[in-house]
């Protein structure tokens, strides 16, 4: 590779979109100086760790029905209860026999780790670890903490881990146990709903205090391998039969799938990445893809999902993403979604989605 | 750290630290804004540097960490795979480079543009990633070879772009 011309480039990338004058960036500064956080550029080596590492997956031990009652879910349900901002659908998930405990445990010393188990249901996997701090400080300073995972099969996560980024999630610390945190992490469906091997690699754990370390984010490496039952996560209704096509008026977005699951009721469409004229002259990917999400984003935020006369508003709507492999791939084509409430969709007699004034049903 | 210094540091270090962002995100706008929280994490950090370049470390390290935060913010987005044919624009022979460079996957990338753009050592970059040296040394040696078969492929054969049929490029 020409170094000299890879600077220049680079410098001239650094010089068209980062412009500001010195005394621009000063006064920019100034202005947030207030609200940021202080970091240090003390680092920490990876820690050994001592914590077994687990060689082969260990299936969950599914606990169901009246077995779940003797073998006591009921402490984890309250938990759900207790923290996750007092979740009751998880609580009544978990009391309906879909769970299943994992119980293994890892420690690095100042840390240890146990995820406990997984529950939730096949939209949306969780994961529950309890984290314990072994250093007296950083547990009084901090009332909770922020864990970072990977989760992903084991193709993806030792051949495809840059690809992925973490999932995170914070954590409450017990009133009864004073360096213990409960941590629920959502994880992803797509390599938890098959019975198949499953790595949750625990990456960092972060706190918003730490006036003793300076350290704030410890990196950790902490794996888990298991493997979720069918029967451990809640199951969501699938309805991948509707051929319903939406019109923004720039991009027409062909309904794949509509998931009706316990938390939320999800809508995955797909659009033709290549076929049609939003990105104009545009040749870079992301801002290809900032110009699409722009467009779902006008558009989907005045859907409405109309259950049995009751009218739901969107929850979140979602960005774009372009497969490139297995079986969702298709070539030009990418992919977006949207989220209303969770809605019975089995006990309604009528679901219609509202969208672009069009009524299309969907039950 | 008074108004002079940091002007100084900004003046110093922006074509850096944005580069350095630049390279993770592979956005414009994104390393922009990163950049940006960058310095005013400089501007708010209580401690001292040791030295010059050690503040150029500090803030190699912070802006590798907002990159990291920024991925892990859009999760929705990165849980799916980064297409590798990311287009270059064709009209520019010098984005070209940054094209080829940017097309390498994350792992391969960073080392390379702390290799040639700012000349860290094997074991500079290793101590920046915390990363052995050996596995820098092979990832600055792969990336290399991918960026050589890039070149190579190039040769007589028209470039891959999102070109459709009836010539409009996206």
């Amino acid at each position: 590779m020409n170094e000299n011309r890879y600077k220049k480039a680079m410098d001239d990338v650094c010089d068209k979109h980062f412009n500001l004058t010195a005394e621009e960036m000063l006064a920019k500064a100034k202005a947030s100086a207030g609200t940021e956080r202080d970091i240090t550029m003390k680092k920490t080596t990876k820690r050994r760790i001592i914590g077994r590492i687990i060689g082969t997956a260990a299936a969950c031990l599914i606990i169901s029905g009246t077995t779940a009652t003797a073998l006591g879910y009921g402490p984890l349900s309250e938990t759900f209860r207790s923290f996750f901002g007092k979740d009751e659908t998880t609580a009544e998930i978990i009391e309906q026999g879909h769970y299943c405990n994992v119980g293994q445990e890892q420690s690095d010393g100042i840390f240890t780790v146990m995820l406990d188990s997984v529950t939730g249901d096949k939209t949306s996997p969780k994961l529950i670890f309890k984290v314990t701090v072994n250093d007296k400080v950083l547990a009084e300073k901090n009332d909770r903490l922020k864990l970072s995972a990977y989760i992903l099969n084991e193709d993806k996560y030792y051949n495809h881990i840059d690809e992925y980024g973490t999932w995170d999630a914070y954590g409450e610390k017990d009133p009864q146990v004073n360096n213990m945190y409960h941590v629920c992490m959502d994880g992803p469906a797509a390599f938890m709903i098959n019975e198949e091997e499953v790595i949750a690699a625990v990456k960092q754990i972060s706190f918003d205090n730490d006036p003793e370390n300076q350290v704030f984010d410890y990196d950790v490496d902490m794996e888990y391998r298991f493997i979720v039952p069918d029967q451990a996560l809640k199951d969501s209704f699938m309805d991948f039969s509707k051929d319903i096509i939406l019109n923004s008026g720039n991009v027409e977005y062909k309904l794949h799938y509509a998931e009706y699951g316990s938390y939320d009721s999800s809508f995955g469409f797909t659009f033709d990445f290549l076929g049609n004229d939003l990105a104009g002259d545009e040749t870079d990917y992301t801002a290809v893809c900032g110009k699409f999400d722009n467009d779902w984003h006008e558009f989907a935020k005045n859907f409405i999902l109309n259950v049995d006369g009751v009218e739901y508003s969107p929850k979140e709507i979602g960005y774009s993403y372009c497969d490139t492999e297995g079986e969702a791939f298709e070539a030009g084509k990418c992919s977006t979604w949207m989220s209303f409430p969770s809605v019975d969709f089995e006990s309604a007699e009528s679901v219609e989605l509202i969208a672009g004034g069009e009524t299309y049903r969907l039950k | 750290m008074t108004d002079d210094k940091f002007i100084w540091a900004y003046e110093e270090y922006r074509k850096t630290v944005y580069s350095v962002i630049y390279s993770y995100v592979r956005n414009a706008e994104d390393a922009s804004e990163l950049s940006q929280d960058t310095f005013i994490r400089l501007y708010t950090y209580d401690g001292s540097f040791d030295s010059d370049e050690h503040m150029k470390a500090w803030l190699i390290r912070v802006a590798i960490n907002s990159c990291n935060n920024h991925f892990r913010s859009k999760k929705h987005i990165s849980a799916s795979p980064i297409p590798d044919d990311l287009p270059a624009d064709e009209d520019h022979e010098l984005d070209e480079i940054i094209g080829e460079v940017m097309k390498l996957p994350e792992k391969y990338r960073i080392p390379v543009h702390l290799f040639y753009y700012e000349e860290y050592s094997i074991s500079e970059i290793a101590d920046m990633l915390e990363l052995p040296e050996a596995t820098v040394k092979t990832r600055l040696r792969r990336g290399r070879d991918k960026l050589k078969k890039h070149s190579e492929r190039k040769i007589g054969c028209e470039r891959k772009s999102l070109q459709k049929s009836n010539g409009r490029r996206m």
